[in-house]
């Protein structure tokens, strides 16, 4: 396991002993924290129910926490006062594309825009640019279910990026898609990633597909639900989805993840 | 335009085999049907054969008064379903969002679901008395509960993940109404329309068969009472032909509109 | 709720009170004999339903054999689907004079179609694969529809069943006020003859109640004896759309 390197710039999203749950009395995660740099590509990687997507809801400023504060740019989330419209743009990337079946693609993508402030008059071009950068500029006028499952997560990636955001959330996007398809997001996400510099949060549970992403990974894991480790990913850039260090590293982190199940089980014998 | 995926390889014999056995299906049942109807006029002493009741339809439709007839149950029919819609959906909204207001309403819209039409039509004159208001009343009573139950169930099943997405996004109260709300619940309002519709027309035969003087339905039933059945069966015939013009020229079209945006456009 | 709602019904300017309603009820169960009416209407109401089902049952299975039979058999669902009731029933008279034939086919026309649908859409999603599956395991041809067919297509009809039996209730009410002379039409078109609203009323009130056991009590219990092996799924109620 890498040690955790000094940062050089200041922390972009600060996550400080952060609790979240639905109920008080009952967290689903405890006492995280984590700091993202502007401009990287962190994962959060977590078996299921371990409450990624909570994490997430809670970065993208709809749900309080429990406990904690989360800091986007110094700025706390939600305790400092945020007028309306200054609220922190962010994108989502959902696991279902969450389209609107009833708009056309260009008209999904415009009602964001709308609502993040953008004049009507710009919408064509920008929606144009982030379709073209997704390669699916020839489907500005089609509806979503007349498109593939890989298509409309592209759009919905599109819609994500449209309304220049701070940073993006993406909730397992792929996770719905076959491996071929999903191969290809992954390299085209990698793409649009460095062509527009946005930091990215991106929450799933496969290991591999989290060290093929991401620069830093989150290991979170259940009962209790807490950050247990965070990993660097120092595999340089381009990287191949086959490559050995790929493969590696995620024996690594199965390796060491077996070992904290091991400690979270304490009638079973650990793995040594 | 909409943009084809993937193209599957076009089928061109088999497609067109299937519409000509289609097409001709429905010419055999028809036929079939003529068919029938002759044999059962030969049997049965009263009943008119098919040109027996061309005849009379053709009959009707070059006397003026007719036409007098034909309006009346046809503004009856507009208010009732007009009526109906209005007073619906607004009772099939607060049923869908609220469980108190539907536990309130439910019995009333279960009774007046069983409510036979003539048993309608018969309380309302008891009640207010013979007239139009009476035949109306009966009428929305009669199509009203349709209406709210199919509104009531647009309502309650509203997709919420949608409504996740537009509060990420941040879309204003207004746009979330108008592009994510609005849109699901239309389909539901034609259904509950076109529902409407289609029940008040054949309702308001039986309500004026009982309770009015001139229309469709009293005409219907003044013909058999002096055994011209033909002329009994053209009436019904004629009223029954416009209507399903209505419905296919007015409805359909709405319809195909409305659900442009989904994959397969299949119209009932 | 029901009954809080109706002793509030205090308009005693032009609906009779409850009071009136109930004096009525009790003169009636008195003096005429209620039950006779009751039951010709019940017994015509079974006949047309399952006549109504077995023409149904039947036209769904001729709708698998090909697209022309499929084609002809949703002509005529389409039609008897769209035509008013009130014409079956004034046919039924002409071709039968006043009996209770005439009431019991006007009943199954107008009921089949909405058997017809469920079955046919039944039929039209059995799995092949099950059928398969019995065939590997070579069971009997009676015990694959036993088995498989069967309880494959007991929701579709028991959804066919629901929608239909309130829906024959009213058309029966139709037919017997139009062309028949017994039964609980009659009862109504008398009341109505000798403008007597306590009693349109009591009659209502038994109708509905007959409705309400037999949709609650019967046809519930019944499937819920059914449905045992299956995780609650069935709630809503579909409501046919009929005369």
């Amino acid at each position: 396991m890498q040690t955790t390197e000094e940062a050089t710039a200041p922390p972009f999203i600060e996550v400080e002993h952060l609790t979240t749950g639905y109920e008080p009395g009952k967290p689903v995660l405890s006492d995280v924290s984590l700091t993202v740099r502007q401009g990287e590509f962190v994962c959060i990687l977590g078996p299921s129910g371990c409450g990624k997507s909570t994490l997430l809801s809670t970065l993208s400023g709809l749900m309080p926490p429990l406990e904690g504060t989360i800091r986007i740019n110094q700025r706390d989330l939600y305790r400092d006062e945020i007028k309306k419209g200054e609220e922190p743009r962010l994108g989502y990337v959902f696991q279902d594309h969450r389209l609107l079946p009833w708009r056309t693609v260009a008209q999904n993508i415009s009602l964001v825009l709308k609502a993040a402030g953008v004049p009507d008059a710009d919408h064509e071009e920008i929606i144009r640019h982030y379709l073209r950068m997704l390669h699916i500029e020839q489907f500005y006028d089609s509806w979503p279910l007349n498109l593939s499952g890989g298509q409309r997560q592209r759009v919905s990636i599109a819609r994500a990026l449209a309304v220049d955001p701070l940073y993006v959330l993406m909730d397992e996007p792929f996770s719905t898609l076959d491996e071929v398809t999903a191969r290809t997001m992954r390299q085209e996400l990698l793409e649009v990633w460095s062509e527009s510099g946005k930091t990215i949060i991106f929450v799933t549970h496969s290991i591999r597909e989290a060290v093929f992403l991401a620069d830093r990974i989150f290991g979170l894991t259940t009962n209790p639900g807490r950050l247990y480790r965070t990993i660097d990913v120092d595999i340089p850039r381009i990287r191949d989805y086959e490559d050995l260090e790929i493969a590696q590293l995620e024996a690594e982190i199965i390796a060491d993840l077996l070992e904290e199940w091991g400690q979270a089980a304490p009638a079973r014998d650990g793995a040594g | 335009m909409v943009t084809v995926v993937s193209e599957a390889p076009t089928q061109a014999p088999a497609e067109s085999r299937k519409r000509a056995l289609s097409i001709l299906g429905v010419l055999a049942a028809l036929a079939g049907g003529v068919v029938i109807w002759y044999g059962v006029g030969l049997l049965v002493p009263r009943f008119p054969l098919a040109h027996e009741v061309v005849a009379s339809g053709w009959n009707l439709l070059v006397t003026p008064s007719s036409y007098v007839d034909l309006l009346a149950t046809f503004r009856r029919v507009l208010i009732g379903f007009v009526g109906a819609t209005i007073l619906g959906i607004p009772l099939g909204t607060l049923m869908g969002a609220s469980p108190i207001w539907r536990g309130l309403f439910k019995p009333w819209t279960i009774g007046a679901l069983s409510i036979p039409g003539p048993v309608a039509i018969i309380t309302a004159i008891l009640i207010l008395g013979i007239g139009e208001s009476s035949a109306l009343v009966a009428l929305v009573v009669s199509v009203l509960p349709y209406v709210s139950n199919i509104i009531m169930d647009s309502v309650g099943g509203l997709d919420h993940a949608l409504d996740d997405a537009a509060r990420v996004f941040r879309i204003s109260k207004r746009d979330k109404w108008r592009h994510v709300i609005a849109p699901q619940l239309l389909p539901g309002i034609f259904a509950a329309v076109r529902t409407a519709f289609a029940l008040s027309w054949k309702l308001v035969v039986v309500i004026e068969a009982l309770g009015t003087s001139r229309g469709v339905g009293s005409q219907m039933q003044r013909s058999f009472r002096v055994l011209d059945v033909a002329e009994g069966i053209a009436w019904a015939v004629l009223f029954t032909l416009i209507m399903w013009g209505v419905e296919v020229l007015v409805f359909k079209r709405i319809e195909s509109h409305l659900l442009r945006w989904r994959p397969e456009v299949r119209a009932i | 709720m029901l009954v809080l709602w109706s002793l509030l019904y205090d308009y005693t300017t032009f609906l009779p009170s409850p009071g009136e309603v109930l004096e009525e009820a009790r003169s009636m169960f008195g003096n005429t004999d209620v039950f006779a009416p009751i039951l010709g209407s019940l017994w015509r109401l079974l006949l047309g339903l399952v006549i109504g089902f077995v023409a149904g049952l039947m036209l769904a299975l001729q709708s698998t054999r090909g697209v022309f039979l499929a084609q002809v058999t949703n002509t005529y669902v389409r039609i008897a689907l769209t035509v008013p009731s009130l014409l079956v029933a004034l046919l039924g008279l002409v071709i039968f004079g006043i009996s209770d034939w005439a009431a019991v086919l006007t009943v199954a026309v107008i009921v089949f179609p909405f058997a017809a649908v469920p079955m046919i859409e039944g039929v039209k999603s059995l799995d092949p694969e099950l059928q398969k599956m019995g065939h590997v395991y070579r069971m009997s041809r009676m015990s694959v529809i036993r088995h498989v067919v069967l309880p494959h297509m007991a929701p579709f009809l028991f959804s066919a069943i629901r929608n239909s039996h309130a829906l024959g209730w009213k058309v029966l009410i139709v037919a017997e006020i139009f062309s028949v002379q017994s039964g609980i039409g009659q009862q109504f078109n008398r009341a109505f003859s000798l403008f007597d609203l306590p009693r349109v009323i009591v009659w209502l009130v038994i109708f509905l109640l007959i409705i309400g056991f037999i949709e609650y009590g019967v046809l519930a219990v019944f499937e819920r004896r059914v449905f045992r092996w299956r995780s609650n799924r069935n709630g809503r109620r579909t409501v046919a759309v009929g005369v």
